[in-house]
Formats: structure tokens, sequence, C-alpha cells
């Protein structure tokens, strides 16, 4: 019973461990199922790990231990038989669900499939037959009685299949919805999309940090290491001649973010701002610059825990004017110039088309003699540089990559392949 | 696991009254089932909310009600083992070496050859590494409690990811290995609350080897029984309007919403004013026991008045609270 609810709660989104199934089999032992409000507690304490993984809890809970509850409400009805006609009914159904693996439903379209399987193997058939014989012979009061018992099962499969369908349906829904949206443009997104996608970049950037994060040495600077001083020198009678340091190594790049939010390609610099946010312990340090004719940094506002005001809050002071991308790198040059070393990365997100304005390749190509990278990002795809106002090809030359990018899976690529350089 | 003698649910409420008759910790059922569980499973219990949920003086009030000594490890950014489990006496380690050159002399004197005296001195007992110069730091004092402990680690949100891998064995089986001597078992397993602010997510990996508690600011009935805990003497008509006028606080968008805490304190002060009512000067004047941060109190005061008349009908809806 537990095994079950623990699947159906993987199928619901959460990740529950097996060593978590144990937990919450011990602690079902240890509580006790009479009292529901304790055993539910005690089931969430083991299962759910997060407040929001609390009210997915909640919300399958109430659905999976369903039948307890109703059927408590119907001891209360006088009409024993048909309480009993009930009982006997379900009781042939939870059998056969076990049989026929009713948790594997995962789409609507199944329903009318499990239903009928279900109800097969629950031994309507046999029912049916009676149910003939009955007629035939003239029993009515017979013929009653099944008729009834079939319609009270076929009823109960309905409901159970419903059931086992909310439970079981949202994790596959979720990958495939996953799945089109890694694939899905990243300017062409509607609000409910939006939200979805802002989902799948978090989790998408944390599964970057977890991989990059651990790269890290942590270890302060400067300060004497007087366990491995001591161990060094105990050869020399305890006077101390070799000294060691606590040192840091370093090898994660300085990062320099620049991202076009005119209207034209914030999304895309939504969900690039978004990864970094969530990358910020995988790299040495990181600036953010937005602009769109002005150039400002927003390093600042990057550091609020809530990514989405922070990302209005940029709209609003650097979004809205037509991009000017010499006047942009201009000021970037004057912000941060000197902070260009070889182990900076620049990353550009932008669509290079400057208004038909100065693209400031000069200061451009200087960025990229002193940086150790300077990547390109366009989210329009390649076929359309070059193309009106698009200074892409001529801007692109002075890069050491430039890539488009259109996708949120692409957009992983590229922040990968930033966190896997070595300077 | 043996079968409980006494059905679960009164051992829970024991706990829950022993909470609060000796620590003055009002525990609702939720918070009550999970340290039950906590302590019969042997499993370590997370617990996160907002600061000033309660989540330290669980812990706290949890040793108390079982009777056991408390031992709390503050965790901060840069936190390591040599703080918080163990660290060798280095000081009394390079006398032992002095110590050791002026016996050495006298143990080996009478060895003929240089391999007798290399037998002879891997013949003694190899006293550098040995418990005598280990210091034991909170983690290893609570696995080395003979009776058990409490053993809250603070914040363990504010550590390092690296800190939090090496928790790991520890919370799990609780014995930890220290390279020169081997492992350490609990001589019985203490009960360990970590709390958490989520200033940060907490990898999987210690999540699934915990029991969860989410605590939120308690709901009025509890509010109202911890305030009563605190100050027995406190009139029901002020309580009310006190009890009120946090819950339309915690419904601004405050940077910091009063907790429990800094609720009781505020109650305190009004008693000592010898205040019967809440009007506007009083509130004025006692708000900064309540807010903390200047731009809240500069958001709120203009707002007094409506905020003070908004706890007449009585609003039951919580949905939106700011937490």
């Amino acid at each position: 019973m537990i095994a079950a609810f623990a699947r159906a709660l993987h199928d619901a989104g959460l990740d529950v461990s097996a060593a978590e199934t144990l937990d919450a089999l011990r602690a079902a032992e240890t509580l006790g199922v009479e009292e529901r409000e304790i055993f539910k507690q005690g089931l969430r304490a083991c299962l759910a790990k997060s407040a929001s993984e609390a009210r997915i809890f909640d919300e399958c809970f109430e659905r999976f231990f369903w039948p307890v509850s109703q059927e408590r409400k119907d001891e209360r009805r006088p009409e024993r038989a048909a309480s009993l006609q009930r009982d006997a009914a379900s009781f042939a159904l939870q059998r056969a669900a076990s049989r026929i693996g009713l948790e594997g439903i995962q789409l609507f379209t199944q329903r009318g499939l499990y239903q009928r399987r279900l109800v097969e193997e629950a031994g309507m058939a046999e029912m049916e037959r009676a149910l003939l014989q009955a007629r035939r012979e003239g029993a009515a009061e017979e013929e009653g009685r099944l008729e009834e018992a079939r319609q009270e099962m076929t009823r109960q499969a309905r409901q159970m299949v419903e059931r086992a369908l909310l439970l079981h349906s949202r994790r596959r829904r979720q990958e495939t919805e996953a799945a089109a949206l890694m694939a899905a443009s990243l300017s062409a997104l509607d609000g409910r999309e939006t939200a979805a996608m802002t989902r799948l970049a978090s989790r998408l950037a944390k599964k970057l940090a977890a991989k990059y994060g651990r790269r890290r040495k942590e270890a302060q600077k400067g300060r004497p290491d007087m366990a491995r001083i001591i161990r060094r020198n105990l050869a020399f009678d305890g006077q101390i001649h070799d000294l060691v340091w606590k040192n840091k190594r370093v090898s994660k790049p300085d990062l320099f973010l620049l991202c076009d939010v005119s209207g034209s390609v914030a999304a895309a610099a939504r969900f690039l701002l978004m990864f970094l946010h969530a990358l910020s312990s995988c790299v040495e340090s990181c600036r953010a610059f937005a602009f769109s004719s002005h150039l400002g940094e927003v390093s600042a506002l990057m550091e609020a825990r809530d990514f989405s005001k922070t990302f209005r809050e940029i709209l609003r002071t650097h979004g809205g004017g037509s991009t000017d991308y010499g006047q942009a790198f201009g000021d970037f040059f004057r912000l941060a110039g000197d902070k260009i070393t070889r182990r900076s990365v620049i990353i550009i997100l932008g669509d290079a088309r400057s208004n038909h304005g100065d693209p400031g390749a000069d200061i451009l190509r200087e960025m990229s003699r002193r940086a150790a990278r300077l990547l390109w990002i366009n989210p329009e795809p390649k076929s359309l540089w070059g193309t009106g106002d698009s200074e892409m090809p001529r801007l692109a030359a002075l890069c050491h990559a430039a890539h488009g990018c259109a996708t949120i899976a692409q957009m992983e690529r590229i922040v990968d392949g930033v966190l896997k350089l070595r300077l | 696991m043996t079968k409980p003698s006494a059905p679960p649910k009164q051992r829970m409420e024991l706990l829950r009254e022993a909470l609060a008759k000796k620590a003055d910790y009002v525990a609702d059922e939720k918070i009550g089932a999970a340290l039950f569980l906590a302590e019969a499973l042997q499993k370590p219990l997370l617990v996160e909310g907002p600061p000033g949920a309660g989540k330290t003086e669980l812990a706290l009030a949890a040793a108390k009600a079982l009777q056991k000594p408390l031992i709390r490890l503050q965790c901060y950014e840069g936190l390591d083992e040599t703080k918080a489990l163990y660290e060798w006496q280095y000081g009394k380690q390079l006398l032992y070496t002095q110590l050791l050159k002026d016996k050495l002399h006298d143990v080996l004197k009478d060895a003929p050859s240089l391999n007798e005296a290399m037998g002879k001195l891997l013949s003694l007992e190899d006293l550098f590494f040995s418990e005598d110069f280990l210091s034991p730091r909170p983690l290893l004092k609570a696995l080395r409690e003979k009776e058990g402990a409490v053993l809250l680690l603070d914040e363990i949100d504010k550590a390092d990811e690296a800190f939090e891998a090496f928790l790991l064995e520890i919370l799990s089986d609780y014995q930890i290995s220290i390279p020169e001597l081997g492992t350490f078992r609990a001589a019985r397993p203490p009960l360990v609350i970590l709390t958490s602010n989520e200033t940060r997510d907490l990898g999987g990996a210690l999540r699934r080897r915990c029991l969860h508690l989410a605590l939120g600011f308690p709901d009025r009935d509890r509010m109202r029984r911890i305030v009563q805990a605190h100050l027995p003497n406190i009139e029901d008509r002020l309580l009310e309007s006190v009890l009120s006028f946090v819950e339309a606080l915690r419904q601004e968008d405050l940077r910091k919403s009063p907790s429990i805490a800094e609720t009781v304190d505020w109650a305190r002060a009004l008693l000592l004013l010898h205040a019967e009512r809440l009007d506007e000067p009083l509130v004025k004047k006692t708000l900064t026991a309540l807010l903390k941060m200047e731009r809240d109190a500069a958001a709120v005061l203009p707002r007094l008045e409506t905020l003070l008349s908004a706890e007449k009908p009585k609003k039951e809806a919580r949905g939106g609270r700011a937490l």
C-alpha cells in the first residue's frame, strides 16, 4: 500500500527514493493507520522534503487514500445490502487493479482501455453471464440484484480509473512537455509556456550547478595550514622548517555578460540571465550588464533571490530603447574595460541589429584581444545573420565563437561549454 | 521494529505535553508527529521555514522535554570538519614529540642494532594519534554522549555544500570516520535537528536522509496559546487585537514580517505600558519592537489607521499571507 502510494507520488513529480519509502513504512508501522491525520503527518515528514512537495503530497494523499474516508461516510447509511455490494465490487476491483497494473495509466486517451480491462479482470463477464441466465429463467429479483451490482461495478471502475489517471499522469505529462519545450523557440513563447520554460530552465541550471559547483576547491588563502605543517615537520623534531599555506585553487572563469534586453531578444536574455543567476556559485565572479541603447550594470540586481522580480526591474531600467551596439560597447568598456583579463570570458547576447548605427567593431576587437574568450550568442537563426541591418557576420568574425541560440537546449549546451573552459 | 506498548497517539500527546510544560513550547499536531517520528525512527529532522517561526526554539524545547543535553552547532560559510567534528591538539602533540625525544634514548639504549631499535619502536603504542590528543567538537561530542543528546545543526543552509556532504555519514549511520583512529559509532544515536532558512536549496542527498518539517508562521489559535504561555496574565481583549494587528502586518509586503518572538516581545512591551487596548499613538511608540527594518516601519506608519481598523471584522482569510 505504501509502496503504491510512493509510486503515485513519484508519478506526481516527487522524487521518492527507495530509502524514503522504507522510512514511510516504518513510520506507518510506528504510528499506526487508525488516526488518519497522524498517519498523514507522519508520511508527509518522510516523503515530502520541501514546502512545494508538501503541497503535492497533500493533494496525492487525499486522492490516494480516498476510499478509506469514503467508506467511513458510507457506514452511516442504513442500506446494509447496498453497502455490502459496494464493498464486494470495490474489493474485486482493487485486486483486479493490481493484477492489470492500473498504475501504468499515463494518458487520458487510455481511460477506456483501462476501464474495460479492469472490469474484465474483476469478473464482469461472469456477472453478465449470470445476469443473462437470470433473465432467461425469469428470476426478476435475482436479475434486479445482479443488474445493480453490474452498474455499481461499472461506476466504481470509472472512478478508479479517473483517480489513477490523476495520480499517475502528471510526471509523464511534464516529461512530454519538457521535451517539447527543449526544442521550442525562445522568442515565441506565450505566458503559460514562459512559466513552464522558467521551471525547466531553473532545473537545467541546477543540474549544471551541481555538475560544476563541485569542482571548486574550498580553502582559504594566505592562512597557515597548521595540521599539514605539523605533519610535514614531524621529521624535523617538531621544529618547523616547511610552512604549508591554505590556498585556493582557481579554475573558474570571470564572467562578463552583456545582454541586449530590447524587445526583439528580451526573451532569450531572460533565460540566459536566469541560467547565470542560478550558476553564480560555479564562476569566480559574474558581472551582468544590460543594454538597449545605453548600457548599465545589473549585477547588484542579480543578487536578489527572486529572479522574475529582478528581470522586471532590469527591463524597466534598461529595456525599451532602440538598440545601439556602438554606444553599449563603449559604455561597457568605460565601466569594466580595465577589469578584463586573461581569465575573463565575455558573453554577448544580442541580434546584432544596430539600426544602421555604428556596431562598435573597434571596441569589440579590443575586448576580444584582452579576454580569454569572447562569445556571441544570437537568438536569430544563422540564415538571418547579415540580412537587413544585421551586422552579425562582421561582428562574429571578431569573436572567438558565435552561436545561434534559439532554444533552451542550445543555450544549455553553450553555458555548459563556458563552464567547461579551463583557463 | 518492536511494537510500542502505548498507542502512538498517546505517546505523541505525552511528548507534546512535555514540550508545553517543560519548555513552554506550543506544538501543534504536525510538529508533534514529526518530532515523535524523528525520535522513534532515529532519523534526523530537517526543519525549514521563515526566520522567527520557532525552528531553533523547537530544538531547545525538544532537549528540555526529552531531558537530554543540547549540543549546538551554528553553521556558517567556511565551517569545516576541524571546527565541527574534531581537531588534533597540535600544541600537546608537539610537546609529546619533545618528550619522546628525551625518552627515546633511554628506551633504545640497550638495543644493539638498528633493526632491533626499530622493532622496539614499533612495539610501542602509537600515542601520537590517540584519543588523548583529540579535542572533540560538537558533532563528535554528540556521538560520544552516553545517554544520547539533542544535536542542533542551526542554519545548515549557511554552510557550504562540501560540509553538507560531509554530514551525510553522520546523519545516516550516526558514525564518523577519523582517518588516524578508525570509525566512531554513537553509543546512543542523538536526536538530530537541522534548521534552514532556505537561503539556498539543500542537496537532495541530505533531504533524503532527513524527515522534513515545514514550519510556517503559526495560525491564530496556536499563536494565541504561544503568547499566553509566555505572558499568562495578558488580557483577552488586548491579546486578540495584538494577534489581529500582527496578522494584518503579515499580509503586508514587508521585508521582514514580524516573527513569533517579536510578537511576544511586543505584547510584553504593551503589558509593561499597562495598555488596555491598541490605539494609533501607542502602536506608533512601540512599533520598533515589531518591525526591525526602517523601511518596513516607514511603509506601515502612514497606514496604521487602516491596519488597526482592519482587525474589527474578523477576517479568517489567510491565503495570501506573505511568507
